[in-house]
């Protein structure tokens, strides 16, 4: 090309540049390390005295000339760019996510609270023995609280000597027998995981749920402890204000036995079919640790006292995600879990 | 259990309305689960905890702890009993116990000249508010009794016992082929498990449980014997599950009743059936009462109740409270009381329920709540848990749903999966034949539950996080597992199968458990040649592949499906905490394609493995970017393309180098496949 040419073409092509790529591109072509103005700057040096002082300014001028358009041209397009119209209403794309099933969440968000509280989550076998299950929970075989506990039982055809009964665990309370067998407090912890009831299936009642159960030994700890542990974990775990209340219940492992109720989230205490009209919903059993539990560790119950309680974590899910059937939980139906 | 409003008036004048009355029993007693109107009467029923039947599951019991927790006097019911005066019980009746274990205490009443006849109607309605059928005047009358003072009782036609001048029962053990037919007429098979009382030739009733036919009352009954009886509560038990009876007596004595109550109750009913019969009670009571039972003095310290409940409670209240209960206080100090527990409180036994008297009655809810004292350490993390919580984050992420499924599996699923029972853990007593065995992998359920979705969605995508149960010879042991399903209708298999050990690939990658391989397996329930171990660092960590078409059959209606399980534990071992830093590339890399022919049998692994032998020094990655197979190939033939990447730790790469690398690749291609390159 000639320096004409180049005068001719560069600036119609800068004009109707319309974005900065292109530009780049032209910058190339033109004054780049191979561009036409470069060449013919380039080839200056070889040429006549008299023509490099007539071609001379004019390339050098020229190329400002370029330098300049171009500077202006990408001001122009950094400040006044333009996209084509679209259609931003249009769906997003379809990224595939699965869902946990609302039970994990809840329980990531229970042990969250418990954490924070400086508890440790240690978990246990679903097949125990009869002896942590029961007797060693203040529960001797024959016991009239035995029945509280409907037990499914493990068909014993291994070659062990001692005829050990084995069963699915009908609570998490075992882990309360297992972690002080080795460990010494002062000490807090929880644990969740599946247990089992032989029991009729129907909306609230599943043959397989979940609990978590909570133990705290120490020197100290005092009925008025236990009840500040409840609440604070309640309160957070609903994050509304609600109400909690201790009623009196049995249960052979603590003494005192208390029941926990919240009041109804659903209704606030008016009365609704969840809380029956009662305004208020069982949450948990709970208690001070019974000094026969102590022995069965080998603790000295006048120097450890503490509390435990062991929470339904299908009926906390039930009553925070409104859940009207138990059965759901299990189901494995993915019209129920996708929604969480 | 029932109880009616109207009886307990009766002993509390200044009972309250039923509602509030029963908010009060929640509150500090008992758990009131349901008030009913029946006829004129309301009734309340009442959660009553085991160890509370003893003084509590009679009206009489229960007025006594209302009258405690609301500070209401109690009128006691009264009594007239006459005694005959002139023949004597003990002329007519002996009672032998051949096991004091078995009976703690057995009393009785002889009652003449009764007679049998409907019951009066306040009668049969206290009976009818508490559920009970009224049978005659006789049998109402215990019954009426026993609800008073939760005391079971039993009466024998005494005309019906065998013997002449003087007739005995005997308390004893039921003898192998030995019968008995029940009030109801079922005939009864007895064992050396089932208590009986007996005349000297036949068994009369299954003691506590239920009587017998033999001494019936009927309308002829003229002459009665009373039992008011403290049977061992687990004897009680178990022979109410072997006979497969429950009655109000056995739910009664499978929780443990003082001997204490005998007395009263039986002077009650004796009084009751002389006041509607005009009977005549022989003069006595006969009591078969072996070990007595002591006085119980329980301690109670202050400042020990307070260090407990951890705030304070004015020791009037307290002590006023334990009168209120009917704990005597025999000697007080400034610590301390000393208290005589009524016998029939059989749950009070230390300092501890004590406490529980005072803390429920004082009312649980007034109690602050106060921050521990002790100091909060930082909860050690359980790694683990952890873990498999980071697993769940991965998959939820690669668009797989988590699900929760039973533990249990049928005989049927054994069967389908070709899986042996004697390898799985049996229940001995199933809910139902579907839920017999325990898992012993998640597969089956989890494969049922795609198969139950894909009646809702085209294309389904599980995993579930569980534990499996499988049997060592000495014990069961149990294993967390992880399973994860991939069905479609819209896809094939294959594909399928490649995204799933995608998914594979990329959550060992996400957990840092890098250089898993893949080893063709054969396992039973997976199709011939779509079936692998999944492996690393030489252990098998799990496995992989297409159902077979059995299975699909059975429970996917032939719709594409692979599957995998893994051991989450080995997992867990095996993926590295700490990631390690490798220093950045300091020299560009180069990267070339390359196109191949092969036979289509030919595997990739091979494949890979000759090229990164080639030149390992500066082959940095080779990446297959297409496979093509079919149109425009010869039969038997596959087309692969690779980016082959190379670098050199220390210096830029020549064109030279890596021509002589490729160079290398293709001939050993050539050699070891009989490539053709395109």
């Amino acid at each position: 090309m000639t320096i004409e040419e180049i005068n001719q073409k560069v600036f119609e092509e800068i004009g109707k540049c319309k974005d900065l790529k292109t530009l780049e591109k032209i910058r190339i072509k033109y004054l780049g390390r191979k561009g036409e103005l470069t060449n013919i700057l380039k080839s200056l040096k070889d040429l006549p005295i008299e023509q490099r002082k007539k071609i001379g300014p004019i390339s050098n001028n020229l190329k400002k000339l370029i330098e300049n358009a171009l500077d202006e041209k990408r001001l122009y397009l950094i400040s006044n760019h333009e996209l084509e119209p679209l259609d931003l209403s249009l769906p997003g794309k379809k990224i595939p996510h699965g869902h946990l099933h609302p039970f994990t969440t809840l329980e990531n968000k229970i042990e969250e609270i418990f954490s924070a509280l400086g508890f440790e989550i240690v978990e246990s076998n679903e097949i125990e023995t009869e002896y942590y299950n029961f007797d060693a929970l203040n529960i001797p075989a024959n016991h009239p609280a035995r029945d509280m506990w409907d037990t499914f039982w493990i068909k014993n055809d291994f070659q062990s000597k001692n005829k050990e009964r084995f069963l699915l665990r009908t609570h998490t309370s075992p882990i309360q027998v297992h972690y002080m067998e080795t460990h010494q407090p002062p000490f807090r912890i929880v644990s969740p995981g599946k247990v089992y009831r032989y029991e009729s299936l129907d909306a609230s009642h599943d043959i397989q749920f979940h609990q978590l159960e909570c133990l705290m030994v120490d020197e100290n700890i005092t009925f008025a402890n236990f009840k500040f542990i409840v609440l604070s974990f309640f309160q957070q775990l609903f994050s509304k204000k609600i109400n909690v209340q201790f009623t009196p219940s049995y249960f052979p492992f603590v003494e005192p036995g208390v029941q926990i109720n919240i009041s109804c989230p659903r209704c606030n205490q008016k009365g609704c079919s969840l809380c029956k009209n009662t305004g208020w919903l069982e949450i948990a059993g709970a208690g001070m640790v019974h000094p026969n539990v102590f022995k069965a560790v080998g603790y000295n119950p006048k120097m450890w006292r503490g509390f435990a309680f062991g929470i339904g974590l299908e009926r906390i899910a039930m009553i925070k995600y409104n859940i009207p059937d138990i059965r759901l939980f299990n189901s494995a139906d993915l019209r129920f879990i996708k929604q969480f | 259990m029932k109880f009616s409003y109207n009886w307990l008036k009766e002993y509390l004048p200044k009972l309250p309305a039923v509602q509030k009355l029963a908010e009060n029993l929640t509150l500090k007693s008992f758990e009131v689960e349901k008030i009913e109107k029946n006829n004129s009467d309301i009734v309340m029923d009442i959660n009553l905890p085991p160890n509370r039947f003893s003084d509590s599951s009679g009206h009489l019991g229960l007025a006594k702890e209302i009258s405690a927790i609301l500070d209401t006097p109690l009128k006691m019911p009264l009594f007239h009993l006459k005694e005959n005066g002139k023949l004597k019980a003990s002329n007519f009746l002996q009672i032998k116990v051949q096991n004091k274990n078995d009976c703690l205490r057995y009393s009785s009443r002889v009652i003449f000249d009764v007679k049998v006849k409907e019951s009066p109607d306040w009668l049969k309605k206290r009976l009818a508010s508490c559920g009970l059928q009224s049978i005659n005047n006789i049998v109402d009358a215990t019954n009426y009794v026993m609800l008073l003072t939760g005391q079971p009782l039993h009466a024998f036609d005494y005309d019906k016992l065998m013997g002449e001048k003087i007739k005995t029962l005997i308390v004893r053990r039921g003898l192998s082929k030995e019968k008995i037919v029940t009030l109801d007429d079922k005939e009864i098979e007895l064992n050396d498990n089932i208590l009986v009382i007996a005349d000297l030739k036949n068994p009369l009733a299954i003691a506590g449980i239920k009587g017998g036919k033999i001494a019936e009352i009927d309308s002829n009954t003229k002459r009665i014997v009373l039992e008011s009886a403290n049977f061992d509560h687990a004897l009680i038990r178990r022979a109410s599950q072997i006979t497969k009876i429950v009655t109000d007596a056995s739910l009664r004595f499978e929780r443990i009743l003082s001997p204490s109550l005998t007395i009263d109750a039986l002077n009650y009913v004796a009084a009751l059936i002389q006041k509607l019969t005009n009977g005549k009670i022989l003069n006595g009571i006969i009591d078969i009462f072996p070990t007595k039972i002591s006085k119980k003095v329980l301690g109670f310290n202050f400042e020990q109740f307070y260090q407990f409940a951890g705030f304070f409670i004015d020791k009037k209240f307290i002590e006023k409270t334990f009168k209120r209960l009917g704990f005597k206080i025999v000697k007080k100090t400034n610590n301390d009381l000393f208290l005589e527990i009524p016998p029939q409180r059989i749950d009070i036994e230390r300092f501890e329920d004590l406490s529980e008297e005072i803390l429920r009655l004082y009312d649980y809810n007034k109690a602050p709540a106060i921050a521990p004292r002790s100091l909060i350490l930082p909860a050690p993390i359980n790694e683990k848990a952890l873990f498999r919580n980071k697993v769940k984050s991965v998959l939820i992420g690669l668009g797989i749903d988590e699900i929760y499924a039973y533990s249990f599996v049928s005989k049927k699923d054994l069967d389908n999966f070709e899986i042996p029972e004697k390898n799985v853990i049996a229940l001995e007593n199933p809910i139902s034949n579907d839920f017999a065995y325990l898992q012993p992998t998640l597969l089956i359920n989890l494969i049922k539950a795609g198969g139950s979705n894909l009646r809702f969605y085209d294309s389904v995508r599980i995993f579930e996080i569980s534990k499996t149960f499988q049997k060592a010879p000495f014990r069961p042991y149990e294993e967390w597992r992880l399973a994860i399903v991939l069905s479609s209708k819209d896809e094939q298999s294959d594909p399928l199968f490649f995204e799933l050990k995608g998914v594979i690939e990329q959550l060992t990658e996400g957990l840092n458990c890098t250089d898993i391989t893949f080893v063709d397996a054969n396992t039973n329930w997976l199709a011939k040649n779509r079936a692998a171990k999944i492996i690393k660092d030489g252990e098998e960590i799990g496995y992989i592949g297409q159902i077979n078409p059995r299975l699909s059959y059975l429970y996917n209606d032939d719709i594409p499906m692979v599957v995998a399980e893994l051991d989450i534990e080995k997992l867990y071992q095996l993926s590295k905490e700490e990631y390690e830093f490798t220093p950045l590339p300091k020299y560009p890399a180069v990267i070339r394609d390359i196109s191949i022919l092969v036979n289509r049998d030919i595997r990739m692994s091979d494949i890979l493995n000759i090229i990164y032998q080639s030149d390992p020094k500066i082959i940095f990655d080779v990446d297959l970017f297409d496979i093509y197979e079919g149109k425009n190939l010869p039969e038997n033939k596959k087309s692969l393309s690779f980016h082959l990447i190379f670098q050199a730790e220390d210096h830029t790469l020549t064109n030279d180098e890596v021509g002589k690398a490729i160079e290398k690749i293709i001939i050993n291609l050539k050699n070891k496949f009989n490539a053709e390159i395109r």
